[in-house]
C-alpha cells in the first residue's frame, strides 16, 4: 500500500512548511511530532531502513489525518495519505486503538455500547457510534419535530478503524443495501465518509432542503469547520446558512479550507488525550475572546469539545430552534 | 555511543527532552537537502547553561555536537553525518527583551523568525532579513548560515543585523558583540559565528538589530518574452538610483511550476520581474512610477498592485516556487543542488541563459529564479532521484554551473550556506579556516565534516535510496 505513495515521499522536499499551524501548540516537541516526520518515517519503513517498533507506531498514529498541514505544503503532497497508507502496512496497533477494534469487532460499535435502532419510512438516519452517544434524544426529537416518521440504523461506519489502519467489514453497507432508501441522512461525517457510495446528505443539508423555519436569537455562534466534513467532503456553507438563520454567525480567524482541527477525532484523542485537549483549547479560547457559542457539526467534534468550553451540536440547534 | 556519556546526558537534561528511539533518530537525520545521517541521540536543551554543560561532556569524549533549528536547512549542515549529539535548538524559544528605543532584541536561538515579526510588529517593527522559509525557520538557524531572502538588496542580511552573540564554544560559553549599534572594540567574533553553520559553537542568545516597519509597500509584475531582457530591467532598475526592497526574477520553468503547484495567477512569460517598493506612501507611489519609466520599453506587461491580497498572493508564489518545482513533471523531483549561488547583478541573464545550455547538455532540467536585485540566483535541478545515473549527470552539471559563477566573478552561496552539498566550491582561503576552527575546536566536535572538511563527492550521505 505504501509502496504506491513512493514518489509522492520522494516529492516531498523537507522544506518544513507544514510544521507552520502546529507552532501554535505546545505539544510538538520533537521532529515525529510534525508531519515531515511522519512523512521522512514513513519513507523509513517503505525503504526498511527502519524497522516498525511502538515508537514508529505512536509517531505515524499521532495525527487526526485532518488536512490541515498540506494547506501549507506548496509541493501539495498528499501528507494525510501517506500516513494512512503507512498505518495499513503497520503490524503493531497501540492499545487504546486495540481497544476501538475490539469493540468494533464484538459490538459493531467502536465505543463498545449498544446501538440503536428504529423502525420506520424510507428516508433513513445513520447514527454512528459518537451520535448514538451524544445526540441520539436529540436525532429522535428532532425526526419528530420534522414530522418524518425515520428509519434509524446504529453501527459503527467503520471509519475510525479505517484511519488507524485496520480493515473493517462491510456489515452497515450490507444492511443500507438490502433497504430502499429514499434518503440517507448523517450527522457524522466519518459515517458519510465511509459510505460515501450511498450519496448520503448531512444533516444540515437535509434540513435546509425541507425549507423549514427557525426561531431567531441574538446569540454569538462559531462554526467549527470538522476537517472531514469540510475539506474532505467539501461541506461548507449549509451548517453556515442554518446558524445565520438562527443567530449571529461568527468565524475563527482560520476558517472553511484553513479550518484547524479539534483532535475531536475518537480514536485520536483516545490514543494522544493531552494533544487532543491542547488542540481542543486553541479553539475555545478563541471561541471565548470572540464571546460566541462553538457550534459543531461532527459528532466527534461535539463529544470532544463540550468537555472544554460552550458548544452546542448543529443537530441540538436545529433541534431547539426548528418552528 | 558510549553508555557513561549518555548517562551524563541524562544528568544535565530531563528525560523528557532526550529522544532515543530509532524513529526519532531517524526522523531527526534530515533536513531539507538531499542527505541524510542518524544521530546517536538527540538532546533538546532549555537554557545556555544545558548547552554549556552538553558541549563540554562532548568535548571530554570528543563525541559531534550538531545543533538543528527547525530543519530547514538546504546543504545538509543540520545532517549529523558522523552521528553524535543533535541539539534541537528549538526548546530554547524565548524572546528576552525587546527595546524598541535601542533599537534591539535579545532572543534565544530557538524563537521562530515569523513569531518574533508577530512580536516586533506590535511596536511596528521588524528583523528585517527575509528568508523565504521565514514562517518556520529559527533565529539560531539563519545566524548560522547568515540568511537572508528578498529584502536583502534593501535590508541586508542576518550578519548586518547581530550586534551580541552568546556562544559556546568547546572550551566555554563566551559573549561577544554588544547591545549598541555600533562597535569597534576588538575582534568582532559573533560576525565568524554568522555563516560558520554551527562548525566552531553553539549559539545560545543573540542580540538583533531592528528596524521601523514600512509605512506602505507596492508590488510591481513585469513579464518579459527574453529573459536577457529581464536581466537589462534589473541592471537599469540599479543604476537608476532605485533601491526597491525587493527585485526578484523567475524563469520559465518556475513560472510554469508555480502555476501548476499553487494555482496562483502568473502570466505566461520567459522571465519574471517581481518588485517591491516599500517607505512612505508617497515615496512608494514615485518609486513605482520611476520603476515603470524604466521598465517601460523592456517588458511585454507590468502590473502594479498594493492590494495586500494579491501582493500577499504574489509572494506566497514566490516563496513557493523552490517546493512546486517538485511537482513540475512526472518522476522528477526539486534536489536541493546548486541552490543559491551569487554572482554580480549585471551578470544574471548571462547566467541564467548559460545554465539552461548546461542542464540542456546533461538531459536535466534546471529552473532558475531569486534574488536579482542583489545577484543571488536560485537554481533547482530536476530529476528522478531514484536513478543513480541521474545524480551523476546532476554532479557533473552542477560543477559546470559553479564553473560559470567563479568564471563570472560570483560565488558559491549567497544564502544557504556551504554544508556538504557546496562544499567543493566553498570560498576563501580554507588553510585559514583550518587554523581558526583547530584554535577554538581543537578535537573537532563541532559539526564535523561539513563547509571545508568535506573532501569527497558530494552525493553522499543521500536521503533519496
Amino acid at each position: 500500500m505504501l509502496e504506491k505513495y513512493h514518489d509522492e515521499i520522494l516529492s516531498c522536499t523537507g522544506c518544513g512548511f507544514c510544521k507552520k499551524s502546529y507552532y501554535a501548540y505546545k505539544f510538538p516537541q520533537k521532529e515525529s511530532d510534525f508531519p515531515k516526520g511522519k512523512i521522512m518515517i514513513s519513507y523509513g519503513l517503505l525503504t526498511g531502513e527502519l524497522e516498525e517498533d511502538m515508537e514508529a507506531v505512536k509517531a505515524i498514529q499521532k495525527c487526526t489525518l485532518c488536512g490541515r498541514c498540506e494547506e501549507d505544503c506548496p509541493s501539495l503532497i498528499k501528507i494525510a495519505d501517506v500516513i494512512k497508507a503507512t498505518r495499513n502496512d503497520l503490524q503493531l496497533m497501540l492499545p487504546e486503538h486495540e481497544k476501538i477494534f475490539h469493540n468494533f469487532k464484538e459490538k459493531g460499535n467502536i465505543l463498545g455500547e449498544e446501538n440503536f435502532f428504529k423502525k420506520g419510512g424510507s428516508i433513513v438516519f445513520f447514527m454512528g457510534c459518537l451520535t448514538n452517544r451524544e445526540m441520539k434524544d436529540v436525532v429522535i426529537s428532532l425526526f419528530d419535530k420534522l414530522g418524518i416518521d425515520v428509519t434509524i440504523i446504529g453501527g459503527c461506519c467503520g471509519y475510525p478503524i479505517e484511519k488507524i489502519g485496520r480493515k473493517t467489514e462491510d456489515k452497515i453497507k450490507k444492511e443500507l443495501e438490502e433497504r430502499e432508501i429514499e434518503k440517507l441522512v448523517m450527522a457524522c461525517p466519518n459515517g458519510m465518509l465511509a459510505l460515501s457510495e450511498f450519496s448520503s446528505l448531512h444533516i444540515s443539508q437535509f434540513v435546509l432542503s425541507l425549507g423549514v423555519d427557525f426561531r431567531r436569537n441574538d446569540k454569538n455562534y462559531i462554526y467549527h469547520d470538522s476537517a472531514f466534513l469540510g475539506r474532505y467532503l467539501g461541506i461548507y456553507e449549509e451548517p453556515r446558512q442554518i446558524i445565520k438563520r438562527i443567530g449571529n454567525l461568527l468565524e475563527f480567524d482560520e476558517n472553511g479550507k484553513m479550518a484547524r482541527q479539534c483532535g475531536g477525532e475518537i480514536e485520536f484523542r483516545m490514543a494522544f488525550p493531552d494533544e487532543a485537549k491542547e488542540i481542543a483549547e486553541y479553539l475555545i479560547k478563541e471561541a471565548k475572546e470572540k464571546n460566541a457559542t462553538i457550534v459543531t457539526a461532527s459528532s466527534h467534534c461535539y463529544s470532544h469539545l463540550k468537555e472544554y468550553g460552550d458548544v452546542i451540536d448543529i443537530l441540538q440547534l436545529i433541534e431547539e430552534n426548528i418552528k | 555511543m558510549e553508555q557513561a556519556i549518555i548517562d551524563k546526558l541524562y544528568e544535565i537534561v530531563s528525560k523528557d527532552r532526550i529522544f532515543t528511539s530509532k524513529a526519532d533518530l531517524y526522523a531527526y537525520g534530515f533536513d531539507a537537502s538531499i542527505h541524510h545521517a542518524m544521530p546517536s541521540i538527540v538532546v533538546k536543551p532549555k537554557s545556555s547553561e544545558e548547552v554549556e554543560e552538553i558541549v563540554k561532556l562532548a568535548n571530554e569524549y570528543s563525541v559531534p555536537v550538531i545543533a538543528r533549528g527547525a530543519g530547514t536547512a538546504l546543504c545538509g549542515q543540520a545532517v549529523p553525518i558522523y552521528g553524535g549529539i543533535l541539539l534541537d535548538m528549538t526548546g530554547m524559544d524565548k524572546i528576552k527583551e525587546i527595546r524598541i528605543e535601542d533599537l534591539y532584541c535579545v532572543v534565544e536561538p530557538g524563537v521562530i523568525y515569523a513569531k518574533l515579526n508577530e512580536a516586533l510588529a506590535e511596536y511596528g517593527f521588524f528583523f528585517p532579513p527575509t528568508p523565504g522559509s521565514g514562517d518556520v525557520c529559527t533565529i539560531g538557524g539563519m545566524i548560522a548560515v547568515n540568511a537572508s531572502g528578498m529584502r536583502a538588496i534593501k535590508y541586508g542580511a542576518t550578519r548586518d543585523y547581530v550586534l551580541g552573540l552568546e556562544i559556546v564554544f568547546p572550551y566555554g560559553r563566551v559573549r561577544f558583540g554588544s547591545k549598541t549599534l555600533k562597535n569597534s572594540a576588538g575582534y568582532q567574533v559573533e560576525r565568524l559565528i554568522v555563516g560558520s553553520e554551527g562548525t566552531l559553537g553553539i549559539i545560545t542568545e543573540a542580540t538583533l538589530r531592528i528596524s521601523p516597519l514600512p509605512e506602505k509597500r507596492a508590488v510591481a509584475l513585469a513579464s518579459f518574452n527574453d529573459v536577457v531582457k529581464a536581466g537589462e530591467g534589473v541592471a537599469a532598475i540599479i543604476a537608476g538610483g532605485m533601491l526597491p526592497s525587493a527585485l526578484e526574477i523567475m524563469d520559465k520553468v518556475c513560472i510554469e511550476a508555480v502555476k501548476k503547484a499553487m494555482s496562483i495567477d502568473l502570466p505566461d512569460a520567459e522571465a519574471l520581474l517581481l518588485i517591491e517598493v516599500d517607505g512612505k506612501a508617497g515615496e512608494v507611489k514615485e518609486g513605482i512610477e520611476k520603476i515603470a519609466k524604466i521598465l517601460e520599453e523592456k517588458a511585454d506587461k507590468i502590473e502594479f498592485t498594493d492590494d495586500e491580497g494579491r501582493m500577499t498572493e504574489l509572494w506566497k508564489g514566490r516563496k513557493g516556487v523552490l517546493p512546486s518545482l517538485s511537482r513540475y513533471g512526472e518522476d522528477m523531483v526539486s534536489v536541493s543542488l546548486a541552490d543559491d549561488m551569487s554572482v554580480p547583478i549585471s551578470k544574471i541573464p548571462y547566467a541564467i541563459k548559460e545554465f539552461q545550455n548546461i542542464a540542456r547538455k546533461y538531459g536535466i532540467i534546471v529552473g532558475t529564479y531569486g534574488h536579482a536585485g542583489d545577484g543571488n540566483l536560485h537554481t533547482k535541478v530536476l530529476i528522478n532521484p531514484k536513478n543513480v545515473e541521474n545524480w551523476k549527470k546532476a554532479e557533473k552539471a552542477v560543477g559546470e554551473i559553479y564553473k560559470v559563477v567563479y568564471e563570472l566573478g560570483g560565488i558559491a552561496s549567497g544564502e544557504h550556506g556551504i554544508g556538504i552539498t557546496k562544499a567543493p566550491w566553498i570560498n576563501g582561503d580554507i588553510e585559514t579556516m583550518e587554523r581558526i576552527k583547530k584554535a577554538i575546536d581543537p578535537n573537532n566536535i563541532m559539526n564535523p565534516g561539513k563547509m571545508d572538511q568535506w573532501k569527497k563527492s558530494i552525493i553522499a550521505y543521500l536521503r533519496y535510496k
